[in-house]
């Protein structure tokens, strides 16, 4: 106890002088309320001391003359170089204030006709603190100062380096739309407002971080998503409570209901699509400036399990894929632990054939099944990881290491069983077809599990550890809606219409899960005959 | 998070309880093949096939000695089987679980009974009476009630060691197809649970397949009736060098061998059972000496079984219908009979068939194999009722009343003769 508490006090003795000694050197952030002054110099020095110039190499200040009806002014510009468009800077911010060609009109003060008559940029910010001003220079804008006004005028002039619009790399499809979202959130939501016409999309911006500051958007149709899931979604991403957030994915950890659950509780789209047809359905879709993801909420295990090809392509084929994938889900979790089940406790269960040759292959090999098994999935992780960290570079050596070294080398040097090599592939198979990145991580994870239980328990180990996990993400929720809904708890929607794909394109209703608010024609409409009335909540 | 910790709990209470003790690797396994149980000198004489699971697989030319190379002593005798992908072990002792942990000792593997695909009785044992052994294998979890039961003539040690697959490499295989019978009517296909329930029950006397060893050229027979394809089990007219031979029945009443019937026998006991796929009726020419007319027969209707009345001597019928294809008719029988007289012919050869068959197994064997015991227990009340009529007692003395039916559906091409063509 003591040596912790020693360890404890240590850390905080530590962490202490250390925040001493940076406060020393630390730059002092404007406090919300310093007003700007009229005077330029102090204005000047002021930009100097907050922007830590000359120590920011990218930041540019430059004096000039401005040239009012009945004086010139002293004046200087701020921004940061490669942020900010220089070219719009020089032809719609410099020229007119130097050249001054406009005419004031009666009645009209400097302030308004900088502002009004001046500056041609189409978008200006005249700010009286020095916090916003700093805020919108650092998103791309231009700040002017001119002495003796006490405003600050932010053009609104970005003009950074940007990835272009692309193919969604993690969502492929074969048909319908090709279109990703980029790391820019203003582009992202210019696509979601393309896509869906309706004035009632709302778009609200909200700022993340308290010194990030990064520009998410909170986006869904205003008469169609549930108002309480709004207030809950702004409510958690007001309580935030983190200096620095640039991603979704790091946002995503902020909102979820449970970090600690294993399936993800909130989906990552980067389709335009995909994320237009969740707010279709009544979802709220968040979307971070600097991440090509929206994240959608709330999420359940058949949002998960859906592509977009479910409306793309036709019925028959659509529905075959839908079953192929539950099935390759399943297989990605289960087969491994199934496999140690019948060939370490259940010899009966396999068919005759099927043992013969089994224990022909197991006959050279000197490690046990369990042990082969482990060793083989450790080992697909690696190469997994692997071939993600270097896809371009390093992919098809790893992919020819991996395919040489552990698939036919391993079974030549009797080190592994060819029978383990087929179960290990399938599993891989099946985990690549998930459809969800995330929800197959979770289940790589959970196969571990069932490996480790049904090695230990047999058929018991692998029954119980696949009623906990049942258990587990029946009673997982995502923004109040259970993550098996609408089959546990049974809503209107049903089984069947949930697991296949139905006649969507007809658009004859929507999910009730989250309990959005239907078309006034959706209201009227009589509940199915089958267990219509109760809702999953 | 009580939760979780229920769950943790709950996951280590189970593991607790079980361990791993009970986990085996398949190659730690002798896996049976086939078993089969001989009378001993002073005990039971067990024989045990093993599979070569990496000669069967292709995995080594010569394969591998699951016996370890040992041999038996004194009561054990180790055999080495002709088929290199299967090894065999006979052992005699008191009873089978005796010899199978004797066979242990010999052995470098544990036995797992689990993927046993024949258990053959030798006929002499079955005189005896198999109900005993067919309670304890079905009590033993590792024997599969679908595993196939037969009869042998012979001693089961010498059928099983004679036993070479000519068209199979995994003997499983060949047992699985061969008592299956997915292609032959002529003869049952009983499993242990069959065999069980049967036993056990007073309406219904087990039947089995019966096997035999015929001689190596058997081609040359005098039994006429084998030349037609009514034999019995080792009386097969072939020649081939798997000398096994697999046809008719064994009928056991009060679980011992009563008779061994013939082919034809199996034949209308499919029908009567409803199980009949497709057999060939061969019937002599009315107009040509010397030549058959041969019909095609399957089962699409099952055979409609009443008890009439009960009494002294029971009153049952059975009322088939068959459909039949020619399969080879002289034209001048189609012209002379045409299609209703080859109806007629054929249903009163069926019927006089199975009516035979049916007085045989009740006067001659005195069991009620077709399961007529099972519809008459239905007009009792009560089960002790039932029990007092004493059915199996009053069985032998039943009349029986036989319809058949045979459907011809099309002639097809007629060939006339040339005389009949010529205006």
């Amino acid at each position: 106890m003591g040596v912790w508490q020693n360890f404890l006090d240590f850390h905080k003795t530590t962490e202490g002088y250390i925040l001493k000694e940076q406060n020393n050197h630390l730059i002092p952030m404007p406090d919300q309320n310093i007003p700007i002054t009229e005077n330029i110099q102090e204005n000047f020095k002021k930009i100097k001391e907050f922007m830590s110039y000359p120590d920011s190499g990218d930041l540019i200040l430059r004096w000039l003359k401005v040239v009012l009806p009945d004086r010139t002014a002293d004046a200087f510009i701020f921004y940061f170089d490669g942020l900010s468009n220089r070219d719009n800077i020089g032809h719609f911010v410099l020229r007119p204030l130097m050249q001054a060609t406009a005419v004031m009109p009666p009645k009209c003060g400097e302030i308004e006709y900088i502002s009004q008559q001046l500056i041609t940029q189409n978008d200006v910010t005249v700010t009286e603190t020095y916090e916003k001003a700093i805020d919108l220079v650092c998103f791309g804008g231009c700040g002017i100062f001119v002495d003796g006004i006490a405003r600050c005028y932010v053009a609104d002039v970005k003009g950074w380096e940007k990835r272009s619009l692309s193919k969604p790399s993690t969502e492929g499809t074969i048909l319908g739309p090709q279109e990703g979202f980029t790391e820019l959130i203003r582009m992202n939501t210019a696509l979601i407002r393309k896509t869906i016409k309706d004035p009632n999309l709302i778009i609200e911006n909200v700022q993340i971080g308290k010194k990030s500051k990064t520009p998410c958007a909170l986006l869904y149709i205003k008469n169609l998503a549930n108002d309480s899931l709004i207030a809950e979604v702004k409510k958690r991403m007001g309580q935030v409570d983190a200096d620095y957030i640039f991603t979704s994915e790091e946002l995503e950890n902020f909102l979820e209901d449970s970090n600690f659950r294993l399936v993800p509780q909130i989906f990552a789209t980067e389709r335009v699509d995909r994320a237009a047809m969740e707010i279709c359905d009544g979802n709220v879709v968040v979307m971070v400036n600097g991440s090509p993801f929206a994240l959608v909420m709330p999420a359940t295990f058949f949002t998960f399990m859906k592509t977009p090809d479910n409306h793309y392509m036709r019925l028959p084929y659509a529905n075959l894929l839908q079953i192929v994938r539950y099935i390759a889900l399943a297989v990605s979790v289960l087969l491994p632990g199934f496999f140690i089940v019948v060939t370490q406790y259940h010899h009966e269960m396999i068919p005759t054939d099927l043992l013969y040759a089994l224990e022909a292959s197991f006959e050279m090999t000197p490690f046990p099944t369990i042990v082969e098994l482990v060793l083989l999935e450790l080992s697909f992780e690696l190469i997994r990881e692997a071939e993600i960290k270097f896809p371009s570079i390093g992919g098809p050596s790893i992919g020819i290491v991996g395919a040489l070294i552990l698939g036919q080398a391993a079974v030549s040097a009797n080190i592994v069983s060819p029978i383990i090599i087929i179960i290990v592939a399938f599993t891989a198979v099946g985990s690549l077809s998930t459809p969800n990145y995330n929800l197959g991580i979770t289940f790589r994870i959970m196969k571990f599990v069932y490996i480790l239980s049904s090695a230990v328990a047999g058929f018991l180990g692998f029954t119980v550890c696949l009623f906990l996990h049942l258990v587990m993400l029946c009673t997982t929720k995502s923004f109040g809606v259970r993550f098996f809904s609408p089959v546990a708890p049974r809503t209107r929607e049903g089984f069947l219409k949930t697991i296949f794909v139905g006649r969507d394109y007809k658009k004859t209703s929507k999910p009730d899960y989250n309990n959005s608010k239907q078309e006034p024609c959706e209201q009227n409409r009589e509940p199915s005959r089958r267990g219509g009335g109760r809702r999953g909540k | 998070m009580k939760r979780s910790l229920f769950a943790v709990v709950l996951i280590a209470v189970c593991l607790l309880l079980c361990g791993c003790n009970y986990s085996h690797e398949i190659t730690e396994m002798a896996f049976t093949v086939a078993l089969g149980l001989d009378k001993g000198e002073e005990g039971l004489r067990v024989s045990i096939q093993f599979a070569r699971p990496l000669s069967i697989a292709g995995g080594s030319s010569e394969g591998g000695d699951a016996s370890g190379g040992s041999s038996g002593e004194e009561s054990g005798e180790e055999t080495a089987a002709k088929n290199k992908n299967t090894t065999m072990l006979t052992i005699e002792a008191e009873d089978v679980y005796t010899a199978l942990s004797i066979a242990e000792n010999s052995l470098s593997k544990q036995i797992n009974l689990s993927h046993t695909k024949l258990l053959l009785f030798s006929a002499e044992l079955a005189k005896e009476g198999l109900g005993d052994y067919v309670t304890l294998f079905m009590k033993d979890s590792q024997f599969s009630p679908n595993t196939y039961t037969a009869i042998s003539l012979c001693s089961a040690e010498e059928y099983i060691r004679t036993v070479n697959p000519s068209l199979e490499i995994n003997p499983a295989k060949y047992y699985t197809l061969l008592f299956s019978k997915n292609n032959s009517d002529y003869t049952p296909a009983t499993t242990l649970r069959d065999l069980y329930f049967n036993i056990s029950a007073l309406g219904q006397e087990p039947v089995l397949p019966a096997a035999n060893l015929s001689a190596e050229d058997n081609l040359h027979t005098e039994d006429s009736d084998a030349v037609r394809g009514d034999y019995e089990a080792g009386d097969l007219s072939k020649n081939s060098e798997n000398r096994t031979d697999v046809s008719g029945m064994a009928v056991l009443k009060d679980g011992k061998l009563s008779q061994v019937l013939s082919s034809h026998d199996a034949m209308s006991y499919h029908i009567l059972t409803g199980q009949l796929k497709q057999v060939y009726l061969t019937m002599p020419s009315h107009t040509q000496e010397g030549k058959h007319i041969t019909l095609r027969l399957t089962q699409k209707k099952k055979c409609v079984r009443r008890v009439e009345s009960l009494g002294e001597s029971p009153m049952l019928t059975a009322s088939v219908s068959l459909s039949a294809e020619i399969v080879e008719c002289p034209a001048s029988d189609l012209q002379a009979l045409g299609l209703s007289g080859l109806n007629q012919m054929a249903s009163e050869q069926i019927a006089a068939q199975l009516k035979g068959f049916l007085e045989l197994t009740a006067n001659f064997c005195q069991a009620d194999v077709t399961g007529y015991g099972k519809l008459a227990k239905m007009k009792f009340a009560d089960f002790p009722s039932w029990q007092d009529y004493n059915w199996p007692a009053r069985y032998p003395s039943a009349q029986f009343r036989v319809t058949a039916k045979v459907n011809i559906s099309r002639e097809g091409l007629v060939n006339l003769p040339k005389e009949n063509n010529s205006p």
